[in-house]
């Protein structure tokens, strides 16, 4: 049919030209104009377009906003009228003033932003992304669309683009309502191969064998007999954290879950290792739940290093609320991990009696185990917990997980 | 999105507007080729008269006044209507009526048959205000003009240049508000299906900024080429707009004379006596209106097109201002930074036929230790492609990987020395470099 026209055109023109009608041929041009005008942007309009996306950051804590600059970049001589770009963001996604468009993807929505745009004009338009929501936030691949003015002609082009936002729980300050109460995983070490030069402890008689350099002169000058320093032994304190996703009773694969009892849990897991962390011991993290990216379960394993609570809420902010596997499995897979005289601190909102055998367990293998109540029925499964030979603690996150100001520990 | 504001309330009039002028105008055409040629008589109506017969069908549809399919005859009387005001535009159609000659009438000016035709053409165009339908107007009307102008061309060579201009200006409109009418339209449909309040970007402006530029870039080639004056291009996109302003100033001047002799008659019945009206006699022996020639009002003129351009610019600028208030005023928190950057080798226009061959590499004669070794390493590409030396890859290394005898180990040491190290060599060792070469090359040679 477009043929058919310009042919048309051509024919008027050249008719025209031969009987003297610059009329004819006036319009002949025109006709071929037009039918060159009116597809011109679905034939050039995507070329030398220059797209980018750039997050402010890919890590944030739930709560934050997150920049994000588009920047769109007409390079050539030939103006865009319209150029919608379709970000297929996870459909979670929160933007400030921009609502998700529905995506042909499962599980992503379309961020949909447009343009028009002048010879060789850059554009860089600055989003908030409202992370009020945990979890990892994938974005692109970007669908480019350039629709012709005066036709209902587009054309797309698809550029990758891809980005990962993760959001990790928010944490609060862990509190104690009795002023005496021990640390999380904190035990005592009665003996140590190895001792700590670094925390002198006093001194004690010579004995045969004794470094010069452990001799302490001083002391030795003033008792007029030789003494040795003492130094405490070294002792790491190693504390797994276990936490326990399954939040409605029941078998683990029926994958009933309470969204908002997960969300604490997350919240309390981060609150829970940040303190650990900060009293100087060595914190993991152990969980057997869905992740976002296809993972089954997680273990981090115990340091102290820094950028370990990093680690801790990076795989938080992956979590999603399917159990994976059963708690009392995941427990037993425990002494595989951690070095027997570690600590377990087993975080659970539901009644503890399906896995008070691993606990139980544990303990006899000589791990510490601490078993930490959330939730709403957090008293009954302390009292459960403690019947069954485990010590046990509740937590609490008041009025809720997103506005509670601390998680307060009671014994 | 919201498509109730004030704005967008313009917008829906606009698109109808626009696209009963494009239907005006080429109704237009097709009547000066029609009077010219087949009547031999100066045009009467333009575009303005027949798109107002289109305008009044399809305002009364708009409005459900008119309902042409339940009630054909309110329809069919008031396109008869919109016939007699065309076929008694004429003066002489008038005096024919006016001598009993109906039929005389009927068939002398055909103008009205046309106004007929508009009307008809009104009522489609008073729903049928979509992308589609306002972009298939212009993409057959164009090709459509083609008729009437090729019509004309058996118009009397007096009347020729007659109908040209009007049949000229009136093409120029239609392209100018078939092609506007069509890009707004495009714009609201895209805003309707993308979310897109097209207030606040700046298509809607560079389009019909740009569809201005293009009639004007057209048509002042084509007036040249069709021997009319440059303002004819002005009239093609003003005339309408012109054509409508003069109605009203003669609407207004109407009733002034109107309440001027109401007045009068008012002030006479108090006993005031005022002068009696000036008879024909008295008018024609007024002194004679001086003429001024073009050139005498050149300043005159610059001046008047200067401020109205000015006017005009202002005007688009505030609207501009206004809808971007509006637009601003009705939420949306994202930032936007614009800037115009050239990238390099933007105006580099794109090589035309088949990309040149590659410059054959020039071969290299072994005269020294150096360029035995670089001979060496052409004769390896060219007989062991796998063997040639990777551009990551030290001379040794090279050597080391292809293992072609004591010949290329001897060549990459004396090339290292002389080119990394820097340390001459003698002449013998450049006479036993380029044994070594003729040997390697015999021996890669004979396979």
């Amino acid at each position: 049919m477009a043929a058919g026209w310009t042919l048309f055109g051509l024919g008027l023109i050249v008719i025209g030209g031969a009987i003297g009608a610059p009329g004819l041929a006036l319009v002949g041009g025109l006709t071929l104009l037009s039918r060159w005008l009116i597809t011109l942007w679905s034939r050039f309009g995507l070329e030398s377009i220059a797209f980018d996306r750039r997050l402010g950051t890919d890590r944030a804590v739930w709560g934050d906003q997150v920049p994000m600059e588009i920047e769109v970049w007409n390079r050539k001589l030939l103006p865009v009228p319209l150029l919608t770009a379709d970000d297929h963001v996870t459909d979670t996604l929160r933007v400030a003033g921009h609502t998700l468009g529905p995506s042909e993807r499962p599980g992503r929505g379309t961020l949909r932003n447009a343009w028009s745009l002048l010879w060789f004009e850059r554009v860089v338009r600055r989003l908030t992304i409202d992370a009020r929501r945990r979890g990892v936030f994938l974005l692109g691949p970007v669908r480019l669309t350039v629709s012709d003015l005066f036709d209902r002609g587009t054309r797309s082009d698809e550029r990758e683009l891809p980005a990962e936002l993760l959001v990790r729980p928010r944490s609060v300050p862990v509190r104690s309502l009795e002023r005496a109460m021990a640390p999380l995983g904190n035990h005592r070490v009665p003996a140590s191969l190895f001792t700590d030069p670094a925390r002198f402890a006093g001194v004690r008689p010579y004995q045969r064998g004794d470094p010069m350099r452990r001799i302490h002169w001083r002391a030795t000058a003033r008792t007029h007999a030789p003494v040795s320093r003492r130094y405490e032994p070294v002792r790491e304190r190693q504390v797994l954290l276990a936490v326990d996703l399954q939040t409605v009773p029941g078998a683990y694969w029926l994958m009933l879950f309470d969204d908002e009892q997960v969300e604490a849990l997350c919240v309390a897991a981060s609150s829970l290792a940040r303190r650990i962390l900060r009293d100087g011991a060595a914190c993991g993290l152990l969980l057997g739940t869905q992740l976002a990216g296809g993972r089954r379960w997680a273990y981090v394993p115990p340091t102290a290093a820094p950028g370990q609570l990093g680690r801790i809420d990076d795989v938080l902010a992956r979590v999603q609320p399917i159990v994976s596997l059963p708690f009392e499995t995941l427990l037993d897979a425990v002494p595989r991990l951690l070095l027997p005289g570690g600590s377990v601190v087993v975080l659970s909102a539901r009644d503890p009696a399906p896995y008070l055998d691993p606990m139980r367990r544990l303990r006899g293998s000589g791990y510490a185990v601490d078993h930490v109540a959330l939730g709403s029925e957090r008293e009954m499964a302390r009292r459960t917990a403690r019947d069954g030979g485990v010590r046990a603690r509740t937590a609490r996150l008041e009025p809720g997980w997103r506005d509670a100001s601390a998680l307060v520990l009671a014994d | 999105m919201r498509w109730s504001s004030l704005t967008d309330r313009l917008l829906g009039w606009l698109l109808p507007v626009l696209a009963v002028v494009a239907e005006g105008a080429f109704l237009a055409v097709v009547y000066v080729a029609v009077e010219t040629t087949l009547d031999a008589r100066v045009p009467l109506l333009g575009t303005l008269e027949l798109s107002a017969a289109a305008g009044t069908t399809a305002l009364a549809a708009h409005r459900r006044w008119l309902k042409p399919d339940e009630e054909p005859t309110s329809f069919v009387l008031l396109l008869l209507g919109l016939g007699i005001v065309g076929w008694l535009w004429s003066s002489e159609a008038r005096d024919l009526l006016l001598a009993g000659n109906p039929i005389d009438a009927l068939l002398h000016h055909p103008g009205g048959w046309l106004m007929l035709v508009a009307g008809m053409r009104g009522v489609g165009r008073a729903e049928l205000t979509d992308d589609r339908a306002l972009t298939r107007l212009v993409l057959v009307g164009l090709p459509a003009l083609a008729a009437p102008w090729a019509f004309g061309q058996f118009s009397s060579p007096a009347l020729r240049p007659v109908f040209t201009d009007a049949a000229f200006v009136s093409s120029l409109t239609f392209l100018t508000a078939g092609f506007t009418a069509a890009g707004l339209a495009r714009l609201q449909e895209i805003g309707r299906q993308t979310g897109v309040d097209w207030r606040r970007d700046r298509s809607w402006l560079g389009m019909v900024l740009a569809i201005l530029a293009l009639v004007v870039g057209i048509g002042l080639p084509a007036a040249w080429l069709l021997d009319l004056p440059a303002d004819a291009v002005a009239r093609g996109i003003l005339e309408p707009i012109l054509g409508a302003l003069g109605y009203v100033l003669v609407t207004f001047a109407a009733i002034a004379a109107f309440v001027a002799s109401i007045l009068a008659r008012a002030i006479r019945s108090f006993g005031f006596e005022l002068p009696p009206p000036m008879t024909p006699d008295q008018i024609a022996r007024l002194q004679e209106v001086p003429k001024y020639t073009v050139e005498q009002l050149r300043g005159p003129i610059v001046v008047v097109v200067v401020v109205w351009g000015l006017l005009i610019v202002l005007g688009v600028v505030l609207l501009r201002v206004w809808m971007r208030a509006r637009a601003r005023r009705s939420g949306g928190s994202a930032t936007e930074e614009r800037s115009f950057r050239i990238p390099p080798g933007a105006f580099r226009l794109p090589r035309v036929g088949r990309p040149r061959p590659p410059r054959p590499a020039v071969p290299v004669v072994a005269r020294d230790a150096v360029s035995a070794y670089l001979a060496a390493l052409e004769e390896i590409r060219s007989r062991r492609p796998g063997d040639a030396r990777a551009p990551s890859e030290t001379p040794r290394a090279h050597a080391t990987r292809v293992a072609l005898g004591a010949e290329l180990a001897a060549l990459q040491a004396d090339y290292a020395v002389a080119r990394y190290a820097g340390r001459p060599i003698t002449p013998p060792e450049h006479r036993r470099a380029v044994e070594r070469w003729r040997r390697l090359r015999d021996r890669l040679r004979a396979g």
